[in-house]
This record gives structure tokens, sequence and C-alpha cells, in this order.
């Protein structure tokens, strides 16, 4: 069991992280999700001990390790650029953890070809790392992770520098292995996609502070403010204000709920539209574009000159572009109320 | 590029007549007996056994010394940020630039009999130190000039290193030193053996260090050749000395050059966030050092220039002024200390430099620039090809095998040059003809021909293209290359100090005369001297280093 409490960092005399506050119990798979200068990385980096935190403390079970140096926490970090050594072979590397731990040579060589079999690696034990491709390279690095048995994986950005079909296979994989291992992980990015797929309970970190914590679908469903709904790339978010009892946003009127002040974020669920005017609410507006996802069909209906995207199912018959196009939803499931940020 | 390919004689002509025909000489002069005598002698010869195990040992300890301080001021430099570090990077390459005799007066002007801290201690009524002629001088002096090969080749390789890669290791249960031994270190290797290797082959072939600091009692197999051949004038002993040398110093290249090929390896390219120290206690030592091995650098740099204007010895016949601030050293440049024929004045000793110099730059550029055009060339015939490492061999021949044979092969029909003046030149010429050509060679492939056609095309006519982007781009390293040439001519002490006519002492040679004679005015007027050298040559190599456009500071 992982504690973060109220851990603080400044680069420079700007705060990179303020006040932290995070449990991940044994065998949780937490995503630590946000934009690039966030935060994130240097959380993990605290968590690993390369770093220390100006204020707080890391507990492991229970034990303060703040101070604990990185080679004493038994905790394994996979790097974003992987940071292989170079003048070790695949085999040097993976079994790198392993030799300072004083294993037996015989041992050593078992769990590095237990590791290399779990990634998918098995036969390339004495080629070159620099000789390998940058996704045999990220298995090697995940191998020489893996292979000590740390209590805690820490990921950064493990996919981040790989191409986009590579990236979608080994995410596949990659869950799967934390899966099979019930390891304990902090899986570090920016792409919610990979947060969504990989993490038991998904972390948004904001300029250094929390923003969310939960579970993907619960983000997903609600949302707690303008900044996660935008960065789990919902479009529709718009300024609004209330007056009289009506919420006034830029495609139209809407009755307001009680206790509203009087500036606020709306965000209209994009999946929460359906074709028609069947409604309680309905919109109409002209069809300005479409496009075919497989499953869905995105669309893009200009409200009172403010475009506003909907996913419908593909199935849907749609008119031509430039036609008017009636759309209705349910308050309480498609809009989202923020305070203005 | 068929047209122009005669241009490849002019090289292979120079490198024929003046490298490998006095080479061939020295061999020649050390076989003239047949084989068996002169390898009799080599394996029986105690007296050369010393020599050869002196130059070894002295060069290896100096070595080891160099490595010792460069390491900690690497791992400074490459890891952390700290005030002054530019200064610190300046001013530990400025020795390395100067002549070995400007480094030998200014340690004498530091700590020689008549130098600040002994003139102190007298005046204090302490007995005085002995550092001149120690071996003490000639490893301090050699980790002076050395220390920057360690700071710049292995502290930029390992700046380059990412500091992530020690990381990985200790989250996977490296502690600090283990950090250290199985990952930093491995890692380093390459550019520390050739940092090594090259420190040491300067140690090997290290001439006026040993000779002006060392003193008599020190031999090495530089010192020995000069020696024998001027002292005993045996010139069969010297030759079998010079060549010893050479397959020393060639065996010693070689491998220096297998090395640093591997350094090419690619390296994480960007640059790691450097952090400040960590705590205190590591800040203040670190400081400490830092300081320590600046004023290892500037002391007797400063102390020989301020030397040089200040009496410091009291004068009982009251003929020379009160000590303190004056000029007298520099206008007793023009008077001979001795008037006899094999003495000249320090003025005539700087005429004689400049006229030297000025001819090693004519002959360095005529020699020089066609080679490099051919070097620079996308197609290489054959013969050019070859011409790369072979303008490389004078690199790795020491001075005093070159300048011996000088004086085996060129004092004798057919080719006797012996009385006449172009002899230095010359021999200047291939000491500075690989630095020419390194400084050229990048400066003329930066001009590919599409930045000619992209010049045309924006409306330059020929002339304009010629004026705006040819002179720019080599004008410059040309400039560059005459600096190195004549830097190189007027500090160059080793070959000079065989061939150079007796009634005609270049600069460093009248140095080394001046400091073996004693009074406080010659004294004085080598203090000046020197001074004026470390001018000429230092104020060559910051115009140099100022004109500089591409990368062109390659060893």
């Amino acid at each position: 069991m992982l504690e973060l409490r109220n851990i603080t960092k400044h680069y420079d005399g700007k705060p990179v992280l303020a006040g932290i506050d995070l449990q991940v119990p044994p065998g949780e798979v937490l995503a630590l999700l946000g934009p690039s200068g966030s935060g994130k990385s240097t959380l993990l980096s605290i968590v690993a001990g390369l770093e220390m935190p100006d204020s707080g403390h890391v507990l492991w079970n229970g034990v303060d390790i703040t101070h604990t140096p990185p080679h004493q926490r038994g905790f394994g970090l996979m790097f974003q650029d992987y940071a292989l050594f170079p003048h070790r072979d695949v085999f040097g590397n993976v079994a790198f953890g392993l030799q300072m731990a004083g294993q037996a040579a015989e041992q050593t060589a078992a769990r590095v070809r237990a590791a290399l079999e779990l990634v998918g690696l098995q036969g390339l034990e004495r080629r070159d790392v620099s000789s390998l491709s940058g996704g045999e390279q990220q298995r090697v690095a995940l191998a020489r992770a893996l292979a000590p048995q740390p209590q805690l994986l820490m990921l950064d950005e493990p996919l981040g520098s790989l191409d986009r079909a590579l990236r979608t296979r080994l995410l596949g994989e990659l869950a799967g292995i934390l899966r099979q291992q019930q390891l304990t992980s902090l899986y570090v990015t920016h792409d919610q996609e990979e947060a969504y797929a990989i993490a038991d309970r998904i972390a948004i970190l904001n300029a250094g502070r929390l923003a969310q914590i939960g579970a993907p679908q619960e983000l997903y469903r609600a949302p707690a403010s303008a900044f996660v709904a935008r960065f789990l790339g919902m479009h529709n978010l718009f300024s609004a204000h209330v007056d009289g009892g009506m919420l006034h946003t830029p495609f139209g009127a809407l009755p307001a709920p009680a206790n509203l002040p009087p500036r606020v974020q709306v965000l209209l669920r994009s999946d929460g539209l359906r074709i028609g005017a069947a409604g309680p609410q309905v919109l109409t507006g002209e069809l300005r574009g479409k496009q075919f996802r497989g499953s869905q069909w995105l669309v893009q209906l200009a409200v009172q000159d403010t475009q506003i995207e909907i996913e419908l199912p593909s199935s849907t018959a749609l008119p031509a572009l430039g036609t008017p196009l009636q759309v209705s939803f349910d308050l309480a499931q498609a809009v989202h109320i923020f305070p203005d940020e | 590029m068929r047209r122009a390919a005669w241009l490849v004689l002019i090289p292979l002509l120079f490198l024929a007549l003046f490298y490998f025909y006095p080479l061939g000489s020295i061999f020649a002069l050390s076989f003239e007996g047949g084989w068996v005598q002169p390898l009799s002698k080599l394996l029986t010869d105690n007296s050369i056994h010393r020599v050869v195990g002196f130059t070894f040992w002295q060069a290896t300890l100096s070595t080891l010394l160099t490595l010792a301080i460069g390491l900690p001021a690497a791992h400074l430099l490459a890891r952390y940020e700290f005030p002054g570090k530019r200064l610190l990077r300046v001013v530990s390459s400025i020795p390395f630039v100067l002549p070995t005799l400007v480094v030998a007066a200014a340690f004498n002007a530091v700590l020689g009999p008549r130098g600040w801290f002994n003139q102190a201690l007298l005046a204090a009524g302490q007995p005085p130190v002995e550092f001149i002629n120690t071996f003490t001088a000639i490893l301090i002096a050699h980790v002076f000039y050395n220390t920057t090969i360690v700071l710049r080749m292995v502290g930029d390789f390992w700046s380059r290193l990412s500091p992530r890669i020690e990381q990985a290791a200790s989250t996977l249960g490296a502690s600090g030193w283990r950090v250290f031994v199985y990952i930093t270190l491995p890692m380093l290797a390459p550019a520390l053996a050739a940092a090594a290797l090259l420190v040491f082959i300067f140690n090997f072939t290290s001439f006026g260090v040993v000779l002006v600091l060392g003193g008599p009692q020190f031999a090495t197999i530089e010192t020995e050749i000069y020696y024998q051949t001027v002292a005993l004038f045996n010139l069969p002993t010297a030759a079998l000395l010079a060549l010893l040398q050479l397959l020393c110093t060639l065996a010693l290249t070689i491998v220096y050059t297998l090395l640093s090929a591997r350094l090419s390896r690619p390296v994480e390219p960007r640059a790691a966030r450097l952090r400040p120290l960590r705590t205190q206690r590591a800040a203040w030592l670190s400081a400490l050092f830092l300081t320590a091995l600046a004023v290892l650098f500037i002391a007797p740099l400063s102390g020989l220039a301020a030397r040089s204007v200040t009496r410091l010895e009291t004068d009982r016949r009251q003929q020379a002024g009160p000590p303190g601030f004056t000029l007298d050293y520099y206008r007793a440049l023009g008077d001979d200390p001795r008037n006899n024929l094999f003495f000249a004045s320090p003025a005539r000793a700087i005429q004689t430099s400049l006229v030297y110099a000025g001819s090693t730059v004519a002959l360095a550029l005529l020699t020089g620039v066609p080679t490099s055009w051919l070097l620079a060339q996308q197609e290489r015939t054959r013969l050019a090809r070859l011409l790369d490492p072979l303008l490389m061999l004078p690199l790795g021949t020491s001075a005093l095998t070159l300048g011996l044979g000088f004086i085996v092969a060129l004092d004798t029909p057919p080719l006797d040059l012996r009385a006449s003046p172009v002899l230095v030149p010359l021999a200047h010429t291939l000491v500075a003809l690989p630095f020419v050509v390194r400084s050229l060679v990048p400066a003329l492939r930066s001009i590919r021909p599409r930045l000619r056609q992209a010049a045309a095309m924006l409306g330059a006519t020929p002339r304009q293209v010629l004026l705006t982007i040819d002179v720019p781009l080599v004008g410059r390293a040309i400039l560059a290359a005459a600096l190195f040439a004549f830097a190189i001519s007027v500090g160059e002490f080793g070959a000079t100090a065989l061939i150079a006519r007796p009634e005609y002492p270049t600069m460093p040679v009248l140095i080394y005369r001046l400091l073996a004679q004693p009074g406080a005015l010659t004294y004085g007027q080598a203090m000046a001297l020197s001074t004026l050298l470390m001018l000429f040559t230092g104020g060559g190599m910051l115009l140099i280093e100022r004109l500089r456009i591409a990368d062109v500071g390659e060893f």
C-alpha cells in the first residue's frame, strides 16, 4: 500500500506539486494522467526516491520512506526513454537488479529467462540493446523493471516514444502483464485512451494539484471540473450565465437548477443527444459536417452560431450537409454544470 | 573532380622530401653498420634502458596524476551548475596552447630560485624551497598542461550521458558507488581510455618541460636525443633513440586512433538538466577543489607576467634600481647579455621568430590549402584518400625525431639546406600542417553547391556569390589556419632546438638559454621574453576561437 501525504515540490521557485494526497491499495494499477508540466513525472520521481519532496511524506505499508535512497526501496521504474544500459546486452540489462540484490547466478539466469518470456523476448539474451527496435527496447525495459519482482512498479510514459500501431498492440500486452502479475503500479501518461485501457483508477493532475481521482468510467460519466472534461476529450464546453432562473448558453436557454453562481461552464455531452424532437430539450441546427467512425458518426451541428459535436450510432440516417437537423436530450444525463474557471 | 588531380603532388612531394626522407635517413644511419650492433646495443645498454624506463615511468605517473585531478573536475563540470563554471573551462584550456618554454618560465617565475615564492622566503629569512630540477616539477607541469584534455574529452562525454541511466541503476538496487563502478565507469571507458592515452602520448614525448624543469639528472628519450646530438654529437646513438621513439609514438598513436573511433558511438544527444550541489558539505568541498584547480592554472601564468615587470632582488652595488615595479626588463630586450657570436639579444630573437613564423604561415598555406581542397571533395582519387592518414603522421612523430631527421638528411647533398634559413620554417610547417588541414577541411566541406545555388537563385551574380558565400566561409578558416601555423611556429621548441643556427635563436630557444644564465637582469629578460611569447601564442589562439565557425578543435 502506497500512501502520499501532502507532497509539495518547487523548481526554481515555481510550484510543481502543491499538496498531493494519494493512496494506492495493493494490486491496484493507478494511472497518473495529466498534460505535460502537470507534475506527474515529478511525482513519480519522488515515489522512486530520485527526487526529494520539499515537504510531505511517502509511506509504504505505513513506513515513512521519504528519505530512503532509491536503491533501498525495492520499487521498479520503467523510464520513458527506457534508459537501457548501452554497455550491457539484453541479459546484462535484465539481470542487473538481481545481481545488485546478490542473487546466485543460476537463479538470476532463470529469473531473466522468465522475465524475457513474459515480455516475449526469449532467445534475445545476447543481443546488443542498441540493435533492438523501439518495441523490443520497450520490452527489455519492462523485463528489467519486472525481473527483481518489485513491490511497486512505476511506468513513466512507457509507450510515449512508439508509433501508433505498435502502441495499441503493446498497450494490450502491458495491461495483461500488469493484471497477471497483480502488481501495485503507478502508470504515468498524458493519453486518456492509455489510462482508460490500463488503469483501475485514474488520478488526473492539473498544475501540481489532484483534479479528480476515480475509476475510468466514473471520470467519464461524471467529470468533476471543466478541466477534467476538456482533458478527457469532451469538446462541447461553453461559458454560460444564470439569469431569471434560466441558464443562458450559446446554444440556447435551459432551465437552471437552484443555487448556481452567476457564471458557470456548461458541458453538453456529445454522447447524450439523440436525433429527432422527442426531447425534453430540443435543439435545432444546421448539419455542418459528418465523419464516419465505424461504430459511430461524429457530427458537427451549428446551433445559433455555435458548433456542437454529437456522436450518433452509425445506423443513423443523416440528411445532406447544410440541411436543418433536430436533436433532443435529457438535461440530467446530457448536461454538466461546472463552476467558472 | 578529375581536373586539378595533380594537386595531390604538392602534399605528397612535401611529405616525401621533408618527412619520409629524413626518417629514412635516421633509419639508414642507425643501421649503417648492419643490424647486429645497434640491436645488441638496444638490448644490452643499461643507460638506454634507464632512459626508456624513466620515460615510461614519468609518463605513467603524470597521466595517473592528471586523471586523479581531472576526473573529479570533469564530473563536477558534467553534472552540476556552479558559479565560475565557464571561467574554469576557459582557464583550464589556456596552458594547452602555450609553448613549453612559456610554461617552464612561468613555473620558474613562481617557484624557481628567483621566483616569487622563494624571494618571499628569502625576505622572511627562510631557506628556499627546491622545485626546479625536481621530479615534482615535471609532474606538476604535465598536470598543468594536460588536465584540460581530461576535462574536455571525459567531461563532454560525461555530460552527454543521460543521468537517467544512472537513476535506472539505482532504482534497480545499486548504491552510489555501485552505480559508478557498474554503470558510469563502463560507459565512460572509451572516453577515459582515449583521454588517458592522449595524455600519455603528450607526456611520453614531452621535451621542454623535462629539459628545463627537470634538469640534467632526468633523461627521457626526447631529452637524450637532444643531449646525444648537441652535447656529444653522437648521431648514431641519437638516431637509434629516435627510431625507438618513433616506434613507441606510432604504436601509441595507432591505438589512440582506434580508440577514438569508438568514441563516435552515438550517446544520448539531449543535455541533462544540471543541478546545484545537493549538500552544503559537498558544495564547500567542491568549491575548495575547484578554486585550488583554478589557482593551479592561473598562478604560474599571472606570476610570469607580474615577474616580468617586478624587480625582487636588492642590488648591493646599487647598479639596478630598487625592488618594485620596473620596465627595465623590457627596456633591456635589445641588449645582448653575453655579447658573443652564439648569443643574441631578445629583440633579435623576436625578429627571427617572426620571420620564421611568417615563412611557416606562407609554406603551410601553400601546401595546406590545396591539400584541404582535395580532402574536402566528395569524390576523391585513391591517392587523395591515402593523404588523410599520411598527413597525420607528423602529429604522431616527436619533435626531436623530426629535428634529428632534418639534421641527418638535409645537411648533405643532394638536399643541403644546412645553412639555409628555410630549414626551420620547413620543420615548423611539418608540425603545423595537420592543424592547418584540420581547420580548413570542415570549412571547405561546409560550402555545399546548394549554398551557391541558393545565393544565385536569390539573384547573386557569380562575383557576389564568391564575396558573400565563399570568402566569408573559407576566408575565416584560412585566417584561423594561418594563426595556427603562426602560433605553432613561434612556440615550437623541440625541433628548433636541434636545427636552429646558434647565432639565430628563436624566442623559445633564447628563453632556454637565458634561464640557464646567472644574473638578475638576464632572468628578467627571460621573463619579459616569455611574457611576450605568451601574448603572441595566447592572442593567436584567442583569435582562432573567435574565428571558429565549425567545430574544428578536435584533438
